[in-house]
C-alpha cells in the first residue's frame, strides 16, 4: 500500500491518547478522528469512484467499518495507515457491487504495429520528466489524465503503481484471474503514457 | 529476434523481474538494435514514476481537502444509529 506518512508506524503520544478515547466510546475523539482523517480519505475514495456521490459514500461506509473493527484495531499500524487500507477495499466494494456499465475501449491508446511486429509509428523519445514532474501544473494534468482511463484500468493501475500492492493480492482483491490483471495494467500503464504524451513532449529518439 | 510487439507486450513482466531469463537476452537484444522500443521503454517507465509523484503529492498540491460538514455529520449520526 502507499498510505499517508509511510515509515512513522509507530503511533504518537496523542494517537495512543487518541485510541483510547475511541475504544472509551468517547464522541469527541469520534468527532476528532473524523475531522483529522476524513480529507484524505474522501480524495483516496474519489481516485477510485467517479461519481462524488458514491465517494462520499465510500468515506461513510469506510468510517462505519472502521468504528466496528475498533477492537481489533492493535495499533502496529498507525490510524491513518488502517483507515487508508479500510477506504480502498470499500471502494472496491463499491465498484463490485455498481452495475458495469459498457466502457470506452482504450484500444486507441494502445500502439500500433505492422503485419512484421514493428511499431508501426516511429515513439518519440520523451526527454528528462522529473523536473517536468516538480510542477504542481503537471502533476494536476497527470491526474487528471488518470482519472480518465476507464475504470477496470484505472483502478488496477492505482492499485498496482499508487497502493504498491502485487498483482496476486491484486486479482484476489477484483476478483479476477493474475493473467487479467497483468494484461489490465500493462495496457492502462500504456493508455497513460499515449495521454501524457503532449505534456512530455518528444525528442527523436537517440 | 523478439519482434517490437513481442517485446512491448513483455515490457511489464521485463519491469517486475518476472520474464523468463530465456527471454531476457532476446529482449536486451533487441533494445541494443531498436531506437523505438528504447523510446518506448524510457517513456513507459517514465509514466509510472510521474503517475506516482503525481497521487503521491496531491495532497501538497491542493491543500487539505474540504469535507462537507454534511457529510462529518451523516459519519457521525451514522455512528449512534443502532
Amino acid at each position: 500500500m502507499n498510505p499517508p506518512e509511510q515509515g512513522k508506524d509507530h503511533a504518537s503520544a496523542e494517537e495512543q491518547t487518541l485510541i483510547v478515547g475511541l475504544r472509551a466510546g468517547e464522541g469527541a475523539a469520534f468527532e476528532r478522528l473524523v475531522r483529522t482523517q476524513s480529507g484524505r480519505m474522501l480524495s483516496v475514495a474519489r481516485r477510485f469512484l467517479v461519481s462524488e456521490e458514491d465517494a462520499r459514500d465510500a468515506v461513510q461506509d469506510a468510517f462505519l467499518s472502521a468504528f466496528k473493527a475498533l477492537p481489533t484495531f492493535d495499533g502496529r499500524a498507525r490510524l491513518s495507515t488502517w483507515l487508508h487500507r479500510i477506504v480502498v477495499n470499500t471502494c472496491l466494494m463499491k465498484l463490485r457491487s455498481q452495475r458495469r456499465h459498457p466502457e470506452e475501449s482504450i484500444d486507441e491508446l494502445l500502439p500500433t504495429f505492422l503485419s512484421d511486429g514493428h511499431q508501426s509509428k516511429p515513439t518519440p523519445r520523451w526527454g528528462e520528466t522529473s523536473n517536468e514532474v516538480e510542477r504542481a501544473e503537471t502533476r494536476q494534468i497527470i491526474r487528471e489524465q488518470i482519472a480518465q482511463l476507464a475504470e477496470s484500468h484505472r483502478t488496477i493501475l492505482l492499485l498496482r503503481d499508487i497502493e504498491e500492492l502485487d498483482t496476486e493480492t491484486v486479482a484476489q482483491m477484483l476478483d479476477l484471474s493474475v493473467a487479467v490483471v497483468k494484461v489490465r495494467l500493462h495496457r492502462a500503464r500504456q493508455a497513460l503514457r499515449t495521454l501524457l504524451d503532449p505534456l512530455f513532449g518528444g525528442q527523436p529518439p537517440c | 529476434m523478439l519482434t517490437c510487439k513481442q517485446l512491448i507486450e513483455s515490457l511489464a513482466d521485463y519491469l517486475d523481474g518476472q520474464l523468463p531469463l530465456s527471454r531476457v537476452a532476446a529482449f536486451k537484444l533487441h533494445l541494443l538494435c531498436c531506437d523505438h522500443c528504447r523510446s518506448y521503454l524510457h517513456n513507459y517507465e517514465a509514466t509510472i514514476v510521474a503517475s506516482q509523484e503525481a497521487l503521491r503529492k496531491e495532497e501538497e498540491d491542493t491543500g487539505p481537502i474540504e469535507v462537507p460538514e454534511d457529510l462529518i455529520q451523516a459519519i457521525l449520526k451514522a455512528r449512534q444509529e443502532p
